[in-house]
């Protein structure tokens, strides 16, 4: 690329109100420090755009100005006025809302949950931070960086086993830039459910970094529900770190967004680790979809699984971009990637790409990709049966949702998914 | 035959799928509580006739109709003709994941009530019965709530199609090769379930190649089907000269 051309398209951060803003969210100087730096880089790198082969087909382009129009807005939420929409822990609930920057809850943390804002022991946070920095060089991360007012912890003990759902609510009712930072720390032979809700009832733009290691033998089970408004601009990057003998289990189920971007990034660094992906979209209208994935199989006997599953509407748009990547050390690798579609309308799209890059013969991997309508045969079969064609169709696109909700085992979420089901698809 | 008694009365029908003539001119008429069997060889109409019946969209009908009760049914949808009663027992029955067997069932039962304009069924009235009629065939509760036909083997497919016709109870069965690809023992199950339906309201056109079902349900009639009409009507002693002879002394003659 000509230096000029490279030139035009950097950030042009000088105009925006974004420098003070970021920086004066949190008066603490090893953050001012982290987000001077996260700044001057921000300036030198390019903005994304559809010439980016991982943003082909995402324009990308209103959300990144939505996205700065947002932060000189700098708007408060009416949420908190509102108390009693915020609800208190119960016994296997914990609830947590995150609202106009903050981390907010009603009763005490259990000792497992921090947040930057109340803790007094800041050093983790920084660590945790600056590594993160270090790592992820995405523009969108290093805007989360910037923007940064809060930071969730959820930081096991070892051989803690909690039997509890952590409920994180993203949740906005006026017109916010949102970013949410969340960092999970699974220590050895622990175990954690994790329940994310992006429910937003404004056009937001939600830009949230999540960080995820598993240490060995530790268990992670994720759900994700992100329900934005049709205006709405939503952003996730989650970068995972699995260990020996861990697993992490993720369902999500988004129904779509002006732009709803879902990029994940699993590492698999140590032996027997494995993951599990699960995921539903369903945009109607003109909304869209993309999910990017990442698999990395750094270590020998380890597993992935992807189950992604697209039910597109109207006009909408969706994208699937699965890569799995095999290393020449990761021997006894075992690896299944599966995308379909249902196209309910003509003008629905779809662009699907699973992608598999191996290094050593020693492995089990599979790949596919299906996209169509639904199944004239199975219309037929249930019509047959006395059921009417709408009431047919409505219960072929609910049974192509229900396989992915009957892999989830607690009973808790599953329930919490089928109710999204009927909400959603009916 | 009387046409005023006739449950079904066809006449002179001509189908065609994909612009292909399957079948020819085909007249039949069966009677309530009849059993017939409609034998023939391979790509004689068997299925043709009977997915015509169950009005799939891709069979078109040229000529002919089809009287069931009294009124023309070539127009109705295929909801319609199966809540007034007619079942198709598909040979090959689809599997459809993420829908449990149980929750299909219920849904169907609930459609077929709220045409006739009754209530749902209530949950321990539906249960009772899918119980029962699931020990009368042999099937093992945990089928039930697997998805519907998912990963069932064809004698367990078969199974659950005579499962379906038990708790629908329609006044019309039409069952296609029903028996290929059961095992004796499964043979004489799907037998008891036919046999305990067989009652006064209840007929049947049963599409088979050999007689060997034909040994447990005895058919009041025996047709053969060739080129998509049927060359030869006779009584159950038919189908064993079929099984002697073949079908080539009959389309020979033709």
């Amino acid at each position: 690329m000509a230096d000029q051309n490279k030139m035009n398209t950097h950030f042009d951060l000088n105009g925006s109100l974004l420098k003070d803003y970021g920086l004066g969210l949190i008066d603490v100087d090893w953050l001012k420090n982290l987000k001077k730096e996260t700044l001057a880089r921000l300036k030198t790198q390019n903005i994304p755009s559809k010439k980016d082969e991982e943003w082909r087909y995402t324009n990308i382009e209103p959300l990144v100005q939505k996205c700065f129009e947002l932060v000189a807005k700098n708007s408060i939420s009416t949420l908190k006025k509102n108390k009693p929409f915020i609800q208190k822990h119960s016994d296997n609930n914990i609830f947590i809302y995150y609202i106009d920057g903050h981390f907010c809850f009603v009763d005490n943390l259990p000792s497992y949950i921090k947040t930057l804002r109340n803790s007094e022991d800041q050093v983790i946070f920084q660590t945790l931070l600056n590594y993160d920095v270090e790592k992820i060089h995405t523009p969108f991360a290093d805007l989360n960086t910037l923007m940064l007012s809060d930071v969730l912890m959820i930081e096991t003990l070892k051989n803690q086993k909690i039997d509890a759902t952590v409920h994180i609510i993203i949740c906005s009712d006026v017109e916010q830039n949102i970013s949410p930072r969340l960092l999970v720390q699974l220590r050895e032979n622990s175990s954690i459910r994790i329940f994310e809700h992006c429910l937003t009832s404004n056009s937001c733009v939600i830009n949230s970094l999540t960080d995820i290691n598993c240490e060995k033998n530790s268990q992670l089970d994720y759900y994700k529900i992100i329900d934005e408004q049709d205006q709405g601009y939503h952003l996730s990057l989650s970068n995972i770190t699995l260990a020996r003998n861990s697993y992490l289990n993720l369902f999500s189920w988004d129904s779509g967004a002006n732009i709803s971007r879902n990029n994940i990034h699993v590492d698999l660094v140590e032996e027997n680790a494995s993951v599990n992906l699960n995921s539903l979209f369903s945009p109607k209208e003109k909304l869209h979809v993309d999910n990017q994935l990442k698999i990395k199989h750094l270590a020998e006997k380890c597993e992935s699984s992807l189950d992604y599953r697209g039910i597109l509407q109207d006009q909408s748009t969706g994208v699937f971009g699965g890569e799995v990547y095999v290393a020449q050390e990761a021997r006894d690798t075992q690896s299944d990637m599966k995308n379909r579609n249902l196209l309910l309308s003509d003008n629905a799209r779809i662009n699907t790409k699973p992608v598999l890059e191996i290094y050593n013969e020693d492995v089990q991997c599979s790949h596919s990709a299906t996209s169509g309508c639904l199944d004239n045969d199975k219309l037929f079969y249930i019509q047959s049966r006395g059921i009417e064609e709408a009431d047919a169709m409505n219960i072929l696109i609910q049974s192509f949702a229900s396989e992915i909700i009957e892999k989830i085992k607690n009973s808790q979420m599953k329930r919490t998914f089928q109710e999204y089901l009927v909400q959603k698809l009916q | 035959m009387s046409k005023r008694n006739s449950l079904l009365s066809i006449n002179n029908l001509k189908v065609s799928i994909a612009e292909k003539i399957i079948i020819s001119g085909l007249n039949l008429t069966i009677n309530h509580g009849e059993v017939h069997a409609i034998m023939g060889p391979n790509g004689s109409g068997k299925s043709t006739l009977a997915k015509t019946l169950a009005g799939h969209p891709e069979c078109n009908i040229h000529a002919g109709s089809i009287n069931y009760l009294g009124t023309k049914i070539i127009d109705l949808s295929v909801e319609e003709r199966a809540n007034k009663g007619i079942f198709l027992g598909f040979q090959y029955p689809i599997e459809i994941p993420g829908l449990s067997n149980t929750a299909f069932l219920k849904a169907a039962l609930n459609a077929q009530r709220k045409s006739q304009g009754d209530e749902e069924i209530t949950a321990v009235d539906f249960l009772k019965e899918l119980k029962h009629n699931a020990e009368v065939i042999g099937m093992d509760q945990a089928f039930l709530n697997r998805g519907v036909n998912e990963g069932f083997s064809g004698g367990e497919k078969k199974r659950n199609e005579i499962l379906q016709m038990m708790m629908l109870k329609p006044r019309l069965s039409i069952l296609d090769e029903t028996d290929s690809g059961l095992d004796i023992d499964a043979m004489k199950t799907v037998a008891n379930g036919l046999n305990s339906m067989r009652k006064k309201d209840s007929s049947f056109l049963l599409i088979t190649h050999y007689d060997r079902l034909l040994g447990y349900i005895k058919p009041d009639f025996v047709h053969v089907l060739s080129k998509g009409r049927i060359i030869q009507s006779g009584d159950s002693t038919l189908a064993n000269k079929l099984e002697e002879k073949g079908y080539e002394w009959l389309t020979k003659t033709k």
